[in-house]
């Protein structure tokens, strides 16, 4: 009993004198990815890899803190809502056979996403990060593979105490729901996606 | 418990140091805060089984609780709670998360005929554990047409996910994992096919 107590405690002093990585979610608020322009009449597919989902990222926090997510999870509904409000037809796309079967099924755009992200906090007596960003890059190719258009976008979100002690996810949730309807914007407004 | 020690502990004294981590830690074990649910993201696998599933367009109505239904209005999570994030109880999250999935199949209409409505009954996480944590819902499902019931069954899932030490890890990721269970939840339901030959005309 004494040597469970005496880990008990020193797991704890570790814990709060070294800091952790915290989980936190990066879930888009849906609702607020929303279609700026008419959709454009074009058939897309998501093509985020299973192997991509797993992925999970640790970044700065507060108080020495870290926290850590999975971006590709977290915001693969976001993306496909997106590309929802913005073309005719989406589908998902997991696997090469995915792409092959897509690509005989006639034409469509397959659109690759790149998530980078970083967090940081001012607090150093609370972990939840106050500033996060999402840097968020789709790759456009046709059914030949040939990159039609690349856009980027960066999301930012911010949250104070006040905001993020019911929500220890805020700043990721607002930073990538800024990601996304900037995307639906520079989507919408590519001449170039017009165009095909 | 969101607070942490500042670093400038480290120039405290000694004994200060000692008193001032277990004043630290006792909070961490002992304080409650109450945090609303995650927002709930719809799964794609399930909206994509929704497309291509033949289903037409319907409503979804209310999702009641079970009468003292232990976790309807709230969930312990250690010393926190979590509420649901919409409505008054988990009911109306469950029907919101429903109504998400359709929204994204563009199967989503509520002028519909068709009304998908049920009642939760169970709703429980368990976030004490080092190694591991779970939590299992259970919901009845009830598709109406025309006033004629069309489905009525029952769906449950379990879920598990591992457990930590530090209440700091484990509430946050018992919270994360709500999402996920009403997620497998509606995957259960999607993946009956008599609840799809419901939603067919």
């Amino acid at each position: 009993m004494k040597r469970f107590i005496q880990l008990i405690l020193a797991g704890l002093a570790c814990a709060v004198l070294f800091g952790c990585a915290h989980p936190i979610t990066m879930n888009p608020d849906l609702g607020a990815v929303k279609a700026v322009t008419a959709p454009i009449d074009q058939r897309v597919a998501l093509y985020i890899a299973e192997a991509s989902k797993s992925i999970e990222v640790t970044t700065s926090a507060g108080g020495g803190d870290k926290v850590r997510y999975f971006p590709y999870r977290d915001m693969e509904p976001g993306l496909y809502k997106a590309l929802s409000d913005t073309f005719r037809e989406v589908t998902m796309v997991r696997d090469l056979g995915g792409l092959d079967k897509l690509r005989t099924e006639g034409k469509a755009l397959l659109i690759t996403p790149t998530i980078t992200t970083q967090s940081s906090s001012e607090s150093i007596v609370t972990w939840p990060p106050t500033q996060f960003t999402v840097e968020l890059s789709c790759k456009v190719t046709d059914a030949a593979g040939k990159t039609i258009e690349t856009v980027n976008v960066s999301g930012q979100g911010r949250a104070t105490f006040d905001e993020f002690k019911g929500n220890f996810s805020l700043a990721a949730t607002r930073a990538s729901t800024d990601a996304l309807t900037k995307l639906v914007k520079a989507l919408g407004e590519s001449a170039l996606l017009r165009s095909q | 418990m969101i607070h942490r020690f500042s670093r400038s502990l480290i120039v405290l004294a000694p004994l200060r140091l000692v008193l001032s981590v277990t004043v630290a830690a006792t909070a961490v074990l002992l304080s409650g805060c109450a945090g609303p649910s995650p927002h709930y993201a719809p799964s794609i696998d399930n909206v994509e089984l929704l497309k291509k599933s033949g289903a037409q367009p319907a409503r979804v109505g209310a999702f009641d609780v079970a009468p003292g239904l232990p976790g309807a209005t709230a969930l312990s999570l250690r010393a926190n709670t979590m509420v649901s994030s919409v409505g008054g109880h988990f009911g109306d999250y469950l029907a919101t998360a429903l109504r998400s999935e359709l929204e994204l199949a563009r199967l989503y209409n509520p002028q519909s005929g068709t009304d998908v409505s049920g009642t939760l009954l169970k709703n429980n996480i368990d976030a004490g554990g080092l190694s591991t944590n779970n939590g299992q819902i259970e919901a009845r499902f009830v598709v109406r047409r025309g006033g004629q019931v069309r489905f009525d069954k029952n769906k449950a899932i379990a879920h598990e996910w591992p457990g930590a030490f530090m209440g700091a890890d484990a509430i946050p990721a018992a919270a994360n994992n709500y999402p996920v269970m009403v997620r497998k939840l509606i995957a259960a339901l999607i993946a009956d096919p008599e609840f799809i030959n419901a939603l067919k005309n």
